[in-house]
């Protein structure tokens, strides 16, 4: 496969060819998940008007090489925990493909643990879950494109503070894992949920994810939420129960009965505006609003008013440091940290797709408004999330704004559509426009 | 201007294909059909992967020996009227069904293949001993040059798996097991004949091989920092 040179560099500012990482708390479970399915990819995409010139954004990305130096890594397996090292290859702008998310061995010896793929106008990274999260993964876009418009001649009239730019260097919060900051180890841990509602459709197989994404004006959504008297996350959370529901109702009695299960969703929340932290790694905590089945059929408004509820008090400091108290300290038993990485990665995989992924229906992340100075945002067109492939879930959520537009993408790994249509219905039933469009 | 047909990405004018797909290069940009490229990324996943075909494999060796396994048994049963000669085979074939499976398993791990194949062989071993009814070499002889063979094959297998690794370093800790390995031997076949335990012919692999073996250590030490054990062991 013809390529830029891949010649090996010099450690960056402030990286020597020994430096390496631990990895944070999150992703000391996203790296020991193995299986071709379970790849944790995510990915961010930034669609530009023009068609990226692919020699200049080459350069951009090895311009920022210094500024992320807890990025240009590999991953590495240690005697108890994987570990990020320092790694001396150069990261290179690959082709996109038609199924995003897949085929990427990052745990390879020389491979970092992000790929910049691009495909006319658009530039996408795809992270691994163990790197970073959805804030992190925005941030590390958002200065690639800002680099890459300025070689292009396109400079912001005044950079905002919270821009990553080459020129800067990198602040040492950046690499820390910030759980173990605000971790309290006195706090009790939250008792575990029961397992929830499953799809139950047959896999595809291996190499295809579908995507599709409806375009919402947000001008639509965010008056729908204001009537209701919720936040457009509430809003969309409901809509996502209650498709769920819808599909619960269409399957057969018997198996309606046998399948009936809480449904809930999987909500990652970004931790830095509760804990303050400059770090670039993982630093979120899920909250599960659920409504169950077993107790009845829930209207819409019901669903919407149980949800804004449930997120008033589940996001909230004191919860928050619950949960993460619970994540905090099944790492630091020392029953966890001296059994071997070789039994924890089974172990690991085994939990996480048994009873983690079981014990919630789905997941939706909204990584929220998209800015970027005025002259920059001149130039992108728009801003997408993808889902990491979901395997015992079968489908994921990812939402992202930019200017008036609200980008819904759902990732599937199933062939029916049932979720998504139900999704859709119910938003032009209320009255919003939705633009669907799919790979 | 240039552009990629396939990717859609504006590139250098001084390419002649695309630095991504090798595709060749156009004047005009393209119009954008689809909102991802129509290719997957592998054309189709191969009919045969490899744990369909370690799975046949493991199948086909195992209806093989337990064939092989259940003619012995009957042979000797059917001729005797009871299990004589039949032992030996019985519990080489299952050591050798249990090595087998240890290999399609366990192949992508060293650590697991060494701890896995020192329980079957010291498990062999002492069913074979067993064979005669009574213990007469394995507690003596076979258990300690196992142990003894396991550990330092182990320790060179862990340099091997380190991060600053050289061949130097592989090498000359494997002629050290190999001197260490035959001291060993030396001492336990004399302790087992009821000799005096001070090694002899060992002694002369030791001394041959030690001027080598300093060698590749000076080599590996004399240009490698040291191994930042932290980074290997954090807890």
């Amino acid at each position: 496969m013809p390529s830029f040179s891949a010649e090996p560099i010099e450690p960056a500012a402030g990286a020597t060819r020994d430096s390496w990482y631990r990895v944070d708390n999150a992703g000391k479970i996203f790296s020991s998940l193995h299986g071709k399915r379970l790849t944790t990819l995510f990915r961010l995409s930034c669609t530009l008007h023009e068609p990226v010139h692919v020699n200049r954004l080459q350069t951009a990305l090895e311009n920022l090489q210094p500024r992320f130096p807890y990025f240009m890594v590999q991953l590495r397996p240690g005697a108890f925990w994987y570990y990020f090292e320092h790694n001396q290859q150069k990261p290179l702008v690959t082709a996109d493909s038609r199924y995003p998310c897949l085929n990427f061995a990052y745990r390879s010896r020389g491979l970092f643990p992000f790929r910049v793929r691009v495909y006319h106008g658009r530039i996408s990274v795809e992270y691994a879950h163990a790197l970073t999260d959805g804030t992190g993964g925005i941030m590390f876009l958002l200065a690639l494109v800002a680099e890459y418009l300025r070689l292009s001649g396109i400079e912001a009239e005044e950079k905002p503070e919270w821009l990553m730019t080459a020129e800067q260097t990198p602040h040492p919060e950046e690499s820390e894992d910030a759980f173990r900051r605000y971790y309290q180890s006195e706090i009790p841990t939250p008792p575990p949920e029961e397992n929830a509602f499953h799809l139950p459709f047959d896999l595809e197989p291996y190499g295809i994810y579908h995507i599709i994404t409806g375009i919402v004006p947000v001008g639509d959504i965010k008056s729908r939420a204001k009537d209701f008297g919720v936040s457009i996350t509430e809003l969309l959370i409901a809509t996502y129960l209650d498709a769920f529901q819808q599909v619960l109702q269409t399957l057969p009695a018997r198996q309606r009965q046998r399948l009936k299960r809480p449904i809930r969703l999987d909500i990652p929340v970004n931790l830095r505006p509760f804990f303050p932290s400059r770090t670039m790694r993982n630093f979120f905590l899920p909250v599960l609003p659920a409504i169950d089945p077993r107790l009845g059929h829930y209207e819409f408004e019901d669903i919407l008013q149980k949800v804004h509820h449930v997120m008033g008090s589940e996001i909230d400091r004191k919860h928050l440091l619950q949960q993460m108290a619970r994540n905090v300290q099944a790492e630091r038993r020392w029953t966890t940290r001296a059994v071997p990485l070789l039994i924890k990665d089974r172990v690991l995989s085994l939990a996480y797709d048994q009873i983690a992924q079981k014990r919630t229906s789905s997941g939706l992340s909204n990584l929220g408004l998209v800015t970027l100075p005025p002259r920059l945002e001149a130039a992108v067109e728009r801003f997408d999330f993808i889902p990491p492939p979901p395997t015992s879930r079968r489908v994921n959520c990812g939402v992202i704004g930019f200017r008036d537009s609200l980008n819904i993408t759902f990732g599937r790994t199933c062939g029916e559509t049932l979720v998504e249509e139900a999704f859709f219905r119910r938003l032009t039933s209320l009255g919003i426009r939705v633009k669907v469009e799919s790979n | 201007m240039a552009y990629c047909p396939q990717c859609g990405v504006e590139v250098d004018q001084s390419l002649s294909a695309c630095p991504l797909c090798d595709s060749g290069l156009q004047a005009d940009p393209p119009a954008l059909e689809n909102r991802f490229p129509r290719q997957p990324e592998l054309p189709e996943m191969p009919r045969m992967t490899h744990e369909r075909l370690r799975g046949i494999i493991w199948n086909v060796v195992s209806v093989l020996l337990c064939t092989a396994m259940i003619t012995v048994f009957c042979v000797d049963m059917f001729t005797d009227f009871t299990l004589t000669w039949s032992r030996y085979p019985l519990v080489s074939l299952a050591a050798a069904w249990c090595y087998i499976s240890l290999c399609l398993s366990a192949y992508r791990s060293l650590l697991a293949l060494h701890i896995g194949s020192l329980s079957i062989t010291g498990i062999f071993l002492l069913a074979l001993d067993l064979c005669n009814g009574r213990l007469d070499w394995f507690i003596t002889l076979s258990l300690p040059l196992l142990i003894a063979f396991f550990v330092l094959a182990g320790l060179v297998i862990l340099v091997h798996g380190l991060p600053t690794k050289s061949w130097a370093l592989t090498i000359g800790t494997g002629l050290t097991s190999i001197s260490l390995f035959c001291v060993v031997v030396n001492m336990l076949l004399n302790a087992f004949r009821d000799l005096s335990l001070i090694p002899t012919w060992a002694l002369a692999v030791v001394i041959a091989l030690l001027p080598l073996e300093l060698l590749l250590f000076y080599v590996h030490y004399r240009v490698r920092k040291k191994v930042n054990l932290e980074k290997i062991f954090h807890l």
